[in-house]
């Protein structure tokens, strides 16, 4: 029996939870992909196969737009705050909570960058630094973990459920920060917040040299250090370990000894801090600014898509932010008379069908292990070893 | 035609392990065949592929000398084959007329039709003298009760080839009985049973001939009557077993846990689960807590191991612990086997080498500034494994969830003997598991005994009481009624005591046996 170990075990790949999880997610995207085609078809189907074409492949469009270093830019421009805020719903779901609170963490984040930009300019040159747009991402991550703390406490010391908790929260932060912005940093004339000064944009860093897009900038190495971060922390260290068991079985980690209270309230911290980040990294740019608007931030609800598409991972996160910054990006350039002058909606019909099926996963999976197991046992019967006679 | 069912060199194979290896079940008509064997020995693998659920990669099914192919459990059916499993497939809010006919309703122009299998319901149950009630919910009967109506729903199918699955494991003694009857008058008309079991108590009861498997072979089938339960044993778990625990007299040293006065109360109903509890357990010796089940054994290892807040003195060593925390008392000394082992013994969704270290991940050894050392989880989790025998499919990465109860309480105790701790409190340690193991988890704690540790075990059986402990205190409605020497005493009057019928602080009978 011995030799047959070390062969590739085909029923034990293929029916690996790994393998399973990959593919309902690469099959929900195939699938809404699909789908989005067919609506396409049936807008315009002289130019649905071509723009299709360059909503998948939106990086090698270089006649639409120049050349693919720049397009890689503007997807990456679009990906970034998706996979924070992605990355902030993973982060929480580890430690089995559903920070659906990542909307008002996100805002009020934003809110508290653009304050520490617009208003302590003093920053820009300390000692001949520039301290200005560091202090604004600091303190964007500082207020959207204490939003996060609020859940965070709530769940922890009086069990109360974080999914309400955060929802009720969401529109607090909301009208909160349209209230702090209208009393201490709007600009009356256009209805929305100031701009933040220049020294708080967030620097290029030699990046729009790699990526000669106008909107580049450090998010996408803010957005890489977060995940590795995250993922050093959950899969490498005493806190990971703790917060996942929590997470994983709140009664045996109470058992082993872990504060399970204090892990839960750390875990939707660190979520929020994350959503605040993302905040910060949309804002601080130039030319963008805060609208005095009620509505809720909808890049915390897309996040939650990103974060379940990519397995609730770090490193799954990132590659599906990536990819739908893309199909953003490839929904951007479809617009043109070009290619039959799409709406670029047509990328919103297509994620959320992605998503609506990334719901049926378990559904996916069922079917798959059945195929496989339906496949294996085909092949079983003619590699099977001779059997020796009773005993 | 001998035989009804005939399995003949069943091999199954599932990623990493063997479930059947070559195995052979012939089921005689009008027999009760046994299907002894370990947990994890292959048993429910075994069935399931009669039943349909598996196919096999080897082998051949033969019902009633003719060749089959059963793919799923319609086909089995179709060959009357029926099953009572371990835990019953029942609507709990449905009525039992309407468990029973549940998939094979009978109808009257479209509509449900009571009339014709409420008749059925209650022949069947006269004539093999099964007494339900066919209008009660399934929610308002007794789990004995609950069984009937699944033999029922075999019955009801017209099944000739029953499958019983652990089918004593939730009955009380005398259910057990009764379904010991019942079973007796199924095979009076003309079915046969298999019974998948590991009591051998039963088998030598109930069954007609045995066959046994180990580690997914297939041993043998041997005549009841004339084997010895011995041989049975040895035959299932490959080598002789004791019942008796092999153990010397205890040498009680000094005090190492001492409580006092312990009162544990109920938050929300306000009632006292632990009522001025103290005793003390010493260095070498194992001290047992008997009690039936729910008189504040629970909570009050609770209080000791820090999960419920409690009033009273918890002395580890002389110092107090009562107002340390979880993990301060773990350090300090004390090694807790608890009762529930999926709910606070295991993460299941952690690999075996996480819950091996879940106890000791923040020290020295396995992290360092915060970092685990994967490296020294690692080489830990092969230490246990191999030092502690707990087999599982894949090694260290194996997910706790994957394996078998006896293993996943091989792996707790692995876990926590190996801390090197003054007190060892071990609740319920054996429940659920088979033979070998249970032999494993006493040797284990008696062992820990002889290296001059304390241990309190709790335990609700008896049996275990009497053969392990050197010292048994008695509960009984969260106080301790009275303290015993099982040299001394007999099951009688543990059972009078456990029973709140006698209590020695009201007698008096306390101090003359301390």
């Amino acid at each position: 029996m011995k030799e047959n170990k070390k062969k590739f075990n085909f029923e034990t790949f293929f029916s690996s939870k790994m393998f399973l999880e990959v593919f309902s997610s690469i099959f929900s995207i195939v699938l809404g992909l699909v789908l989005g085609f067919i609506v396409m078809y049936i807008l315009n189907p002289e130019f649905a196969g071509k723009a299709f074409g360059v909503i998948i492949a939106s990086w090698r469009q270089i006649e639409l737009s120049g050349t693919v270093a720049f397009n890689m830019g503007e997807i990456i421009f679009r990906a970034v705050p998706i996979i924070l805020t992605g990355l902030a719903i993973s982060f929480a779901f580890k430690t089995g909570l559903f920070n659906i609170g990542v909307v008002g963490q996100f805002t009020v984040g934003a809110v508290a960058a653009i304050y520490v930009g617009v208003k302590w300019t003093f920053l820009g040159d300390v000692l001949g630094m520039n301290l200005h747009w560091i202090v604004a991402v600091l303190m964007a991550m500082i207020v959207g973990g204490l939003w996060g703390a609020i859940p965070g406490l709530l769940k922890a010391y009086r069990n109360v459920n974080e999914v309400v908790a955060g929802i009720m929260l969401n529109y607090v932060g909301m009208y909160l920060s349209i209230f702090f912005v209208t009393q201490t940093i709007f600009n009356a004339t256009y209805a929305r917040a100031y701009n933040v000064a220049e020294t708080a944009e967030l620097p290029t860093w030699g990046l729009d040299n790699i990526f000669p897009s106008p909107n580049i900038h450090i998010g996408i190495v803010l957005a890489i250090l977060a995940i590795a971060v995250t993922h050093i922390i959950l899969y490498n260290t005493k806190f990971g370990f703790e917060i996942k068991a929590v997470g994983f079985n709140r009664d045996a980690a109470k058992y082993a000894g872990i504060n399970e209270n204090r892990n839960i309230a750390l875990s939707l911290i660190i979520s929020g801090a994350i959503a605040g980040l993302a905040g910060a990294v949309v804002y601080l740019v130039g030319g963008k600014s805060f609208a005095v608007v009620a509505a809720l931030e909808p890049m915390g609800f897309t996040g939650i898509a990103i974060s379940l598409l990519g397995l609730t991972t770090p490193i799954g996160t990132f590659l599906v932010g990536i990819f739908y910054g893309s199909l953003q990006y490839g929904g951007y350039l479809i617009q043109g008379d070009l290619l039959g002058g799409f709406k670029p909606e047509i990328v919103d019909v297509i994620i959320a069908t992605i998503i609506y099926i990334s719901a049926l996963s378990l559904f996916v999976q069922i079917y798959l292990k059945r195929f496989i197991k339906y496949i294996g046992n085909k092949r079983k019967p003619q590699d099977a070893p001779v059997k020796e006679g009773d005993e | 035609m001998e035989y009804v069912v005939e399995m003949l060199n069943i091999t199954k194979e599932f990623p990493g392990i063997k479930a059947n290896d070559n195995v052979t079940l012939q089921l005689k008509k009008q027999e009760i065949h046994a299907l002894l064997g370990e947990n994890g020995a292959g048993k429910s693998t075994l069935m399931s592929v009669l039943f349909g659920l598996y196919q096999p990669e080897e082998g051949r099914i033969l019902i009633n000398g003719e060749e089959v192919k059963i793919n799923d459990p319609n086909d089995a059916n179709k060959y009357k084959i029926g099953m009572v499993h371990q835990h019953f497939k029942l609507v709990h809010n449905y009525s039992v007329v309407e468990n029973i006919m549940l998939g094979v309703e009978s109808t009257k122009n479209g509509f449900l039709d009571y009339t014709v299998a409420r008749k059925k319901i209650l022949e069947l149950s006269d004539r093999y003298n099964l007494r339900i009630d066919p209008d009660s919910l399934i929610e308002d009967i007794s789990v004995g009760m609950q069984q009937r109506v699944e033999i029922l729903k075999m019955l009801y199918r017209d099944a000739s080839i029953l499958i019983f699955d652990e089918p004593t494991a939730v009955l009380t003694p005398q259910e057990i009985k009764e379904l010991m009857k019942i079973m007796q008058d199924l095979i009076k008309e003309g079915k046969s049973i298999i019974l998948i079991t590991h009591k051998l108590k039963e088998i030598k009861q109930v069954a007609d001939r045995c066959s046994v498997l180990r580690k997914g072979k297939y041993i043998g089938t041997v005549d009841v009557q004339s084997t010895s339960t011995e041989k049975m044993a040895e035959m299932m778990v490959g080598r002789p077993v004791s019942f008796d625990i092999d153990k010397d007299e205890a040498k009680p040293m000094d005090v190492v846990l001492e409580i006092d006065n312990i009162t544990v109360t109920d938050p929300l109903t306000h009632k006292l689960r632990v009522n001025n509890a103290s005793f003390k357990v010493r260095k070498g010796e194992i001290l047992c807590v008997a009690g039936i089940e729910g008189n504040g054994q629970t909570q009050l290892i609770e209080a000791i191991t820090g999960l419920k807040h409690c009033d009273g003195e918890i002395l580890l060593n002389g110092d107090s612990i009562t107002h340390k925390s979880i993990r301060e008392r773990n350090n300090l000394g004390v090694s807790h086997i608890p009762e529930d082992r999926h709910k606070h013994g295991l993460v299941l969704d952690y690999s075996l080498e996480y819950n091996l270290v879940l106890q000791e991940y923040f020290t020295e050894k396995y992290q360092k500034f915060g970092f685990l050392n994967h490296k020294a989880i690692r080489e830990n989790a092969e230490e246990m494994i191999g030092t502690f025998d707990i087999r599982s499919g894949q090694g260290a990465i194996t997910s706790a969830r994957s394996m078998s109860g006896g293993n996943q309480q091989k792996a707790i105790i692995a876990r926590e003997v190996s801390r090197d701790t003054d007190l060892i409190i071990a609740v319920q340690p054996t429940r659920g598991l088979d033979v070998g193991a249970i032999e494993f988890v006493h040797s284990e704690l008696v062992k820990m005994r002889d290296q001059g540790k304390a241990v309190l075990l709790i335990s609700l059986e008896l049996d275990e009481v009497m053969n392990l402990s050197d010292r048994i205190v008695v509960m009984y409605e969260g106080e301790i009624v009275g303290e015993f020497d099982p040299k001394k005493t007999t099951e009688t009057e543990l059972g009078l005591y456990m029973a709140g019928s006698k209590n020695q602080s009201n007698d008096g009978g306390k101090d003359e046996r301390e």
